[in-house]
């Protein structure tokens, strides 16, 4: 079933194959942007812990863990509390989270193979990337990344339960695109921010969703420690998703169709 | 005349439909303007950190390049308020929206833009407008130039609108399932930097076959430099002209319209 769940999410994308060769176009012009960007950039003497060549690997990195890892659960969520189609899903004998998690699962594997896979060859065959990590790093870091995942998908899920009270799905979507931009490292190393604003971004459970795996990537570092405040966010954030929902479903009121 | 003030009365019927309809849920109304307006703010804050490392990228100042910023994000602020649903075309292919359109004996662009007006979009703007003012005054530029600003984001806005007019048009000859807002989104990062950090490839390009410099590098070359004569004709003519040409695509992809039956 939950392979079912996978696949459905796999096909769904693809039905029209113009998408593929706009997806790698996309993934060209996003590679100059970056490429060029960082370069003039560097070009002035730049002070801190990453070379050029680093902050490439990390911002292109970024990227492809930011086509991969989301779920949708907020939006797909918000549309069943809007349309009331919450109603049937909740008649099936399956957890309406899980629906979610298998089918974003599926959605993200083919999103890895035709947008990230483009993305990387071009990287490396147009602009000359090179990517120093090794195996071992590479497999400490998918490690991280997977958990990252399972933490973006409770995030979004307690944004998704929050559509019960307000409507405005593309609201709380801007107001999570927000809060990831600063918080995690998506945009930029939370080591290359200032100070007194990295010690409060260090508070939060944020960066475990992008800066630490892709700083593992490219820097190495302390592993088990990650790895154990990573799986500590997680019983967190699924013990608020867990008691919330619990509540809410016993209140709620379904929108008629 | 009959013809624009009949276009202008629809207009005013669809803006006050759209803005019955946030009277309705004003909450949410609310979380969306100040949620896109964090949002963008949240870049610009991730842009104030990059400049930190470095005192200018490419002989560009930090206030240079705040302007730039700042005119990219209020052109796109305008798109985005107005003619957003230009990109909602493949959807309304593949659902057979389209085929509505096609009955009523109004212009189909305009149609298709006065479907959904978005208000999510006015945080943008509102931020993009902040920004260039507070540049103009960190750079101390004459006052008199001021009134410029309104051709220049208006040429602007039209380039974002044409590029974004001919993108969809593929939805005409592709039924639907084009990813046009993911290629868009990519696209409109370079109007947010000068044309010129990108490579002389590159800034050909994007001056004249996707000229998205003219979105906001050129425009902006209006306050930027003393030559306004130069820019203020070029700006204009060239926005005015890719205009029509994309709307001609457009016209053009038309023919190729298969309703989907759906």
């Amino acid at each position: 079933m939950r392979a079912a769940f996978a696949r459905v999410g796999f096909t769904q994308n693809q039905v029209y194959s113009i998408s593929t060769y706009l997806n790698i176009l996309a993934a060209f012009l996003f590679v100059s942007v970056q490429y060029y960007l960082w370069s003039a950039i560097f070009e002035h003497a730049v002070h801190g812990q990453y070379s050029l060549s680093d902050m490439l690997q990390y911002v292109l990195a970024a990227e492809v863990l930011s086509v991969c890892l989301h779920s949708n659960a907020d939006r797909q969520l918000g549309q069943m509390v809007r349309t009331g189609s919450l109603a049937h899903v909740m008649l099936k004998p399956v957890a309406f989270t899980e629906q979610i998690f298998f089918e974003s699962l599926g959605v993200n594997a083919y999103r890895l193979l035709f947008i990230c896979v483009p993305l990387v060859l071009c990287s490396i065959f147009a602009f000359g990337v090179e990517y120093h990590f090794g195996p071992a790093r590479l497999a400490g870091f998918l490690a991280l990344a997977g958990l990252a995942y399972i933490f973006i998908y409770l995030f979004e899920l307690l944004l998704g339960l929050i559509s019960f009270f307000s409507v405005n799905t593309w609201g709380i979507n801007s107001l999570k695109m927000a809060v990831i931009t600063v918080f995690s490292g998506r945009f930029l190393p939370i080591s290359a921010y200032p100070e007194n604003f990295r010690a409060l971004v260090d508070e939060l459970p944020f960066k475990i969703m992008y800066f630490e795996p892709l700083n593992f990537l490219i820097k190495g570092g302390d592993w088990a420690g990650m790895f154990i405040r990573q799986c500590g966010w997680i019983a967190a954030a699924f013990l608020v998703v867990f008691y919330l929902q619990r509540a809410l479903l016993k209140k709620m009121v379904i929108q008629g169709g | 005349m009959a013809i624009l003030s009949r276009y202008l009365k629809l207009y005013i019927v669809a803006g006050a439909n759209n803005l019955k309809s946030l009277v309705v849920y004003k909450v949410d109304f609310i979380i969306g303007l100040v949620s896109m307006f964090l949002n963008n703010a949240m870049r610009f804050l991730i842009l104030l950190f990059i400049f930190r490392l470095v005192d200018q990228i490419k002989g560009w100042s930090f206030d240079q390049m705040l302007f730039l910023y700042g005119f990219s994000t209020m052109v796109t602020g305008l798109w985005h308020c107005f003619f957003i649903n230009v990109i909602s075309l493949p959807y309304y292919v593949r659902t057979g929206g389209f085929d509505r359109f096609l009955l009523r004996p109004v212009n189909l662009l305009f149609q298709l833009t006065i479907d959904s007006l978005d208000e999510d979009g006015w945080g943008e703007l509102l931020l993009g407008m902040i920004l260039v003012l507070t540049a103009y005054f960190r750079l101390e530029l004459p006052a008199a130039k001021l009134i410029l600003l309104i051709p220049a984001v208006l040429s602007g806005t039209a380039v974002l609108i044409a590029v974004s007019l001919m993108l969809s048009s593929l939805s005409f000859v592709s039924v639907g399932g084009v990813p046009i807002m993911g290629l868009l989104v990519k696209m409109f990062e370079f109007t947010k930097y000068p044309v010129d950090i990108f490579g002389n490839t590159l800034k050909i390009v994007l001056s004249t076959v996707i000229p998205l410099g003219f979105a906001t590098f050129y425009p902006g070359m209006m306050f930027l430099t003393e030559n306004v004569a130069l820019y203020l004709p070029l700006v204009l003519l060239f926005s005015a002209g890719y205009f029509m040409f994309s709307y001609f695509i457009w016209n053009y992809s038309l023919k190729f319209y298969v309703s989907s039956g759906s």
